[in-house]
């Protein structure tokens, strides 16, 4: 694509928009923010991160191995999923199994149909349209899960009497915290929906943008895009139902009652 | 498994109770025994923390004893799964909790669990049953979480018995009623035990309680539970 690239950017164009960040820089020199020092290693993170993902993707892109590839995968699910888990107030020993659980199935899956079927990218696993497409699944369902985890978990907590008076009433303990999963699968479905709702409209997604300024044809562009959402769509709420429904089985006992170490921890 | 001619419901064997407290565990109380015969109540007494809302909850498994068995009908209560027995035993805590909803929605809700054993019950039955702990039936239309202690407590106690309970436990029902309302109660609990085999384990430390009530007592303290009241 980038020799079909009519505008190409080097250092120089890069070290021009440098400039906006000394812009920022002075603002909060004048106002005093006291942010100029973290808005310069932000930015030179910004800039070192991404060179160093461009130096990876080059070398991923150049991947002929399947077994390589799905370890990439792999690693990439594990980062995502510690990440979601970094988020939770509320620690119950053996969530992290059952977030990568269900961040792999969710991830690979939808991955492999979007690359295989709709796209139909031979072999599936071809690294460029793989992987790009497995990190923004990761991306999206790290958001899903952890706003899901975090309203199911810190729900068990403030909401223990309720639960409790339903169990002492005969619920099971799915029954007692369904409306709490209800609840939880819904505020991590929200964003996706809301991007849904708005894109086109108020935003330009990242990909669209990206496909635009390399010169893509807008109509393939709207193509990607609409299958990129879709795609979100399905892989983050599959992947937030999956690990609440997984994660709820962990808050009880055996003897089905709520766990007395369950505290949030912020 | 009889006390004189009456069955036992409920019976505790040498329980010890404690709780976690840092790494380890604290005991509050050993050598719990206690046997609740069919169409009795039982109070239990004793001062702030010793143990008796964890004793209570031994006896539907939302608290594991350290130590000893607790028996329903005979059977050690491990053998029966929690929601039914939860559903046979019903326990009243100290603050009751509703869902956001109105009365007449919280009181139906043990009814969508698959424990049930009866449909949901009609609108009149709902109103007859606040009537009868002196609630006005307009109230199945408030919102529950919005309930006044008193009123919650009487609100709980429906809701409780709306699914037929065997045995009640309750954990101090009267703490925000006032005199005349807790005699309501007193009879109310008293009338429904004289019927069915019923029976009632009842935890309080009102003194002025205790006289109304005027059964069997025991005063529960970290070497047992103690004999102090009429025992009938």
């Amino acid at each position: 694509m980038s020799e079909t690239m009519p505008y190409r950017l080097d250092l120089v164009h890069v070290a021009l928009a440098a400039g906006f960040v000394v812009l920022a820089g002075a603002l909060s020199v004048g106002f005093r923010l006291g942010l100029a020092k973290k808005l310069a290693v932000a930015a030179v993170r910004t800039a070192a991160q991404l060179a160093l993902a461009g130096f990876a993707l080059s070398a991923v892109f150049g991947l002929k191995s399947l077994p390589l590839v799905l370890l990439l995968g792999l690693a990439m699910v594990l980062l995502a999923g510690r990440e979601a888990l970094r988020r939770q107030s509320v620690k119950v020993a053996g969530t992290s199994f059952d977030v990568f659980l269900s961040m792999t199935v969710s991830a690979f899956a939808v991955s492999l149909i979007v690359t295989g079927v709709i796209v139909g990218a031979a072999p599936v696993w071809t690294p460029p349209v793989f992987i790009p497409i497995l990190g923004m699944i990761l991306g999206n369902s790290l958001n899903g899960i952890s706003l899901a985890l975090d309203r199911f978990l810190t729900g068990c907590v403030e909401q223990r009497a309720l639960i409790e008076t339903r169990l002492c009433l005969g619920a099971t303990a799915n029954e007692a915290v369904q409306p709490l999963v209800r609840d939880a699968v819904r505020t991590g479905m929200i964003p996706i929906i809301n991007a849904m709702a708005i894109v086109g409209i108020v935003s330009l997604p990242g990909i669209m943008t990206g496909q635009l300024l390399a010169g893509a044809d807008p109509r393939d562009a709207v193509m990607y895009q609409v299958v990129v959402m879709y795609m979100l769509a399905a892989s983050t709420s599959f992947a937030a139902a999956a690990a609440v429904l997984l994660v709820r089985r962990r808050v009880f006992t055996p003897e089905m009652s709520l766990r007395d170490d369950l505290v949030r921890s912020d | 498994m009889t006390d004189g001619r009456r069955a036992t419901r409920l019976e505790l064997r040498e329980l010890v109770l404690a709780v976690p407290e840092g790494a380890g565990r604290r005991t509050l109380a050993r050598d719990l025994s206690l046997r609740l015969p069919a169409g009795r109540i039982v109070a239990l007494n004793g001062p702030s923390g010793s143990g008796k809302s964890t004793l209570l909850r031994c006896c539907i498994r939302l608290h594991r004893p350290d130590h000893g068995q607790v028996l329903f009908d005979g059977a050690p209560v491990e053998r029966i799964p929690p929601p039914e027995l939860r559903r046979r035993i019903a326990y009243i805590r100290q603050s009751p909790a509703f869902p956001p909803t109105t009365v007449v929605d919280a009181l139906k809700e043990p009814f969508r669990f698959r424990a049930r054993l009866r449909d949901t019950p009609p609108a009149d039955e709902l109103a007859g049953r606040l009537r009868s702990l002196g609630l006005p039936e307009t109230m199945l239309a408030a919102r529950a979480p919005a309930l006044s202690g008193g009123e919650a407590q009487r609100v709980a106690l429906a809701r409780a018995m709306l699914p037929e309970p065997e045995v009640l436990l309750l954990d101090e029902p009267t703490a925000s009623l006032d005199p005349e309302h807790e005699l309501g109660i007193v009879s109310f609990v008293r009338d429904w035990v004289s019927r069915d085999g019923h029976s009632a384990l009842w935890v309080t430390h009102d003194r002025s309680l205790l006289r109304a009530l005027a059964v069997e007592t025991h005063e529960l303290t970290p070497d047992g539970l103690k004999p102090t009241g009429p025992g009938r």
